[in-house]
């Protein structure tokens, strides 16, 4: 089933749209819920919630790249979650390391800009001064959450590897930020 | 600089960024994953051709070691055995054989089901394949009747049956024509239905799967390896034991909820034996080559030679019931072209009546030496485009695909279908007789009143079950 007809199922308000969802990309979801949440059960309801998020947004809205958008919205509602249970205060181990690991390049900078637009069109012009296997495996750590081993597997590069690209585009990020005046 | 609002913030990115960087997640390796829906129908099919036997097969619907998952069971006939000799046993095993033949027929209308399923699938593949038209055909009427709405009217449409009470009368009629285990010939259709114990089923449909498709239904968890292993001792105890690779090549995942299984078992000796002595080593100019394989002959094959502007066919006479048409193609043209060829598909249609037989315009009655290679060919095979080209789709989009008729708790659609396929034909023994007639028949016009046919390149062949109907079609590109 492609994108396009999941979208007219939304649109056509059947329910069919959330089934085919969790078909095409529940593993995808679960995979970001599971990363940043760090427990089954947290990331299943993250992973429902994320539908339910779908299917209020679409219409009006329309992702051209709906398995990206659904990853996304899960991404927000599982960083949310992770906020709101203070009692654990930081998660599974790909997300809080991942977080800790930029600590270290971004906590003596000055606050970022005020406004949402400001902060994308910040960090998307960051990106694209990175090379295209660079920026993936930059966003495969910090969007998507992933630990160096599974980076490593997924790029089929080695972890020394990794490692090495992350602390380069870590270096390449204060560069840059320090360059916009931050 | 806050960390946790730079990670809030990348979450916000053109969507662009974060198709293009993510995971290809592994399947299998997390075992939280909830259960989504897929329904695979495999069909394993095997045929064996050898010229030996001569015991009925000790196949049942449900063998013991997979009796605990039974839900429903279907009852087989009973085949009275063939005689060991003439003078006893032999009138009721032919009464037997008389009674069944009451069936005959029942599939003489789904002929243009096996013209465009056999072009859809043989049609373009240059390499050994395998094909069974009936058994597909079996899987899919199984398919219609645990579908409904437009994913039923699909696989009718594409099945050419008008509706799905029309439907199991064929099937039962068409299962009864081809089954025998008599020992003189091994004809089993075997069917099963195999639910994950998370789907609520319905009883109904289960029973006419049994009565009208002789269909064994079982239920169980797909994560137990015993539950798979279950099926596949199914397989093997369906197809004499003889399908253990095939069988083992069956992973299937957690995930699914239902699989529907066929198979077919077919065993039979030639009408007029090949004399070993005859056999001997020659070239065969495969695909990838030439080999030398050894091959059978025989001189004394009267009969009709069938022709057309692309190729030439030989039929040999099964012992007891069915035929092996071999199709040669002439020098240039392949065998995959044949099953889109006008004039080679007028032929396939007529291969189940005698009497449309003789209206065929190009055959000639003569003396034919024949050679044909011994061989052991097998493929498998992935339906699902064939099938879509068929105009089945609504099945395989979750979104559509309809199974309501037998459950309705869980979402099922089709993921794939698998299609494994053997035909082996062979005699015993080779002795290193003389043997060198190796001549190249120029398949289109014959000879006066012998030829030589000589299946030494790449060609095709059709072998028709009991009543006609094809049971197996394939090509043979290479032999090793």
């Amino acid at each position: 089933m492609t994108d396009n007809e999941i979208i007219r199922l939304f649109f056509a308000r059947s329910e069919k749209a959330i089934r085919a969802c969790r078909l095409q990309y529940g593993r995808l979801c679960r995979s970001v819920a599971m990363h940043v949440l760090g427990r089954r059960e947290d990331a299943e309801e993250a992973e429902n919630d994320t539908y339910l998020r779908a299917w209020n947004a679409i219409p009006p809205e329309e992702p051209a790249h709906l398995g990206a958008y659904l990853a996304a919205v899960c991404r927000r509602l599982s960083i949310d979650r992770l906020r709101a249970d203070k009692s654990r205060k930081r998660g599974g181990g790909g997300y809080r390391l991942s977080v800790e690991e930029l600590d270290g390049t971004l906590a003596d900078l000055s606050d970022g800009p005020a406004q949402t637009a400001e902060w994308k069109d910040l960090i998307e012009r960051f990106l694209d001064t990175l090379s295209a296997d660079q920026r993936r495996i930059f966003l495969l750590r910090y969007w998507w959450a992933l630990t160096v081993k599974e980076v490593a597997r997924e790029t089929s590069c080695g972890e020394s590897a990794v490692k090495m690209s992350l602390s380069r585009s870590r270096a390449k990020l204060r560069e840059f930020l320090e360059k916009e005046g931050f | 600089m806050n960390t946790e609002r730079f990670h809030e913030q990348l979450g916000e990115i053109d969507l662009k960024y974060v198709s293009e960087s993510a995971p290809r997640l592994k399947k299998n390796k997390r075992p939280w994953i909830s259960a989504v829906a897929a329904v695979l129908v495999v069909a394993v099919v095997l045929g064996v051709f050898f010229g030996r036997g001569g015991k009925p097969e000790s196949v049942t619907p449900v063998p013991g070691a997979v009796k605990s998952f039974a839900v429903s069971v279907p009852q087989y006939p009973e085949s009275v055995p063939y005689p060991s000799s003439e003078v006893t046993g032999y009138d009721e095993w032919a009464k037997n054989r008389m009674e069944r033949r009451q069936f005959d027929g029942a599939g003489s209308d789904l002929k243009d089901f096996f013209a465009r399923a056999n072009a859809a699938v043989l049609g373009d593949i240059r390499q050994n394949t395998v094909f069974s038209p009936l058994n597909t055909f079996m899987a899919l009427a199984m398919l219609a009747e645990v579908t409904d709405g437009n994913s039923r009217a699909q696989v009718l449409d594409a099945l050419g049956v008008a509706d799905v009470e029309t439907l199991r009368d064929k099937t039962y009629r068409v299962w009864n024509a081809n089954y025998s285990n008599d020992g003189a010939v091994t004809s089993i259709l075997g069917n099963s239905v195999w639910l994950s114990d998370g789907l609520e089923y319905r009883q109904e449909v289960l029973d006419t799967l049994a009565r009208s498709y002789f269909a064994s239904s079982f239920r169980g968890d797909f994560s137990d390896s015993r539950y798979q292993n279950a099926m596949r001792q199914w397989i093997s105890e369906q197809t004499g034991g003889l399908l253990q690779q095939q069988a083992g090549n069956l992973d299937l995942s957690p995930e699914t909820v239902l699989t529907l299984l066929s198979t077919l078992y077919f065993r039979a000796k030639w009408s007029d034996e090949f004399s070993e002595s005859d056999t001997a080593d020659a070239v065969f100019h495969g695909e990838s080559g030439d080999v030398s394989v050894p091959f059978m002959h025989r001189d004394d094959v009267y009969g009709a030679y069938y022709f057309g502007e692309r190729f030439g066919a030989v039929r040999l006479y099964l012992r007891e019931g069915g035929d092996m048409w071999f199709l040669l193609p002439d020098e240039g043209v392949t065998p995959d072209t044949l099953f889109r060829d006008t004039e080679a598909q007028a032929l396939m249609a007529v291969m189940d009546d005698w009497e449309a037989q003789e209206s065929y315009p190009n055959h000639k009655s003569l003396k034919i030496h024949l050679s044909v290679p011994r061989f052991d060919v097998s493929s498998e095979l992935d339906l699902k485009q064939a099938v879509v080209a068929l105009g089945v789709t609504d099945v395989f989009d979750m979104a559509r695909a309809d199974f309501t008729p037998l459950t309705q708790n869980v979402p099922v659609a089709v993921d794939q279908i698998r299609h494994g396929a053997r035909v082996a034909i062979d005699e015993e023994g080779v002795t290193a007789a003389s043997f060198t007639a190796i001549i190249g028949a120029g398949a289109t016009m014959p000879p006066e009143e012998e030829m030589d046919f000589v299946l030494d390149r790449p060609f095709a062949f059709v072998i028709t079950g009991l009543d006609g109907l094809p049971l197996f079609a394939g090509t043979v590109w290479d032999i090793d």
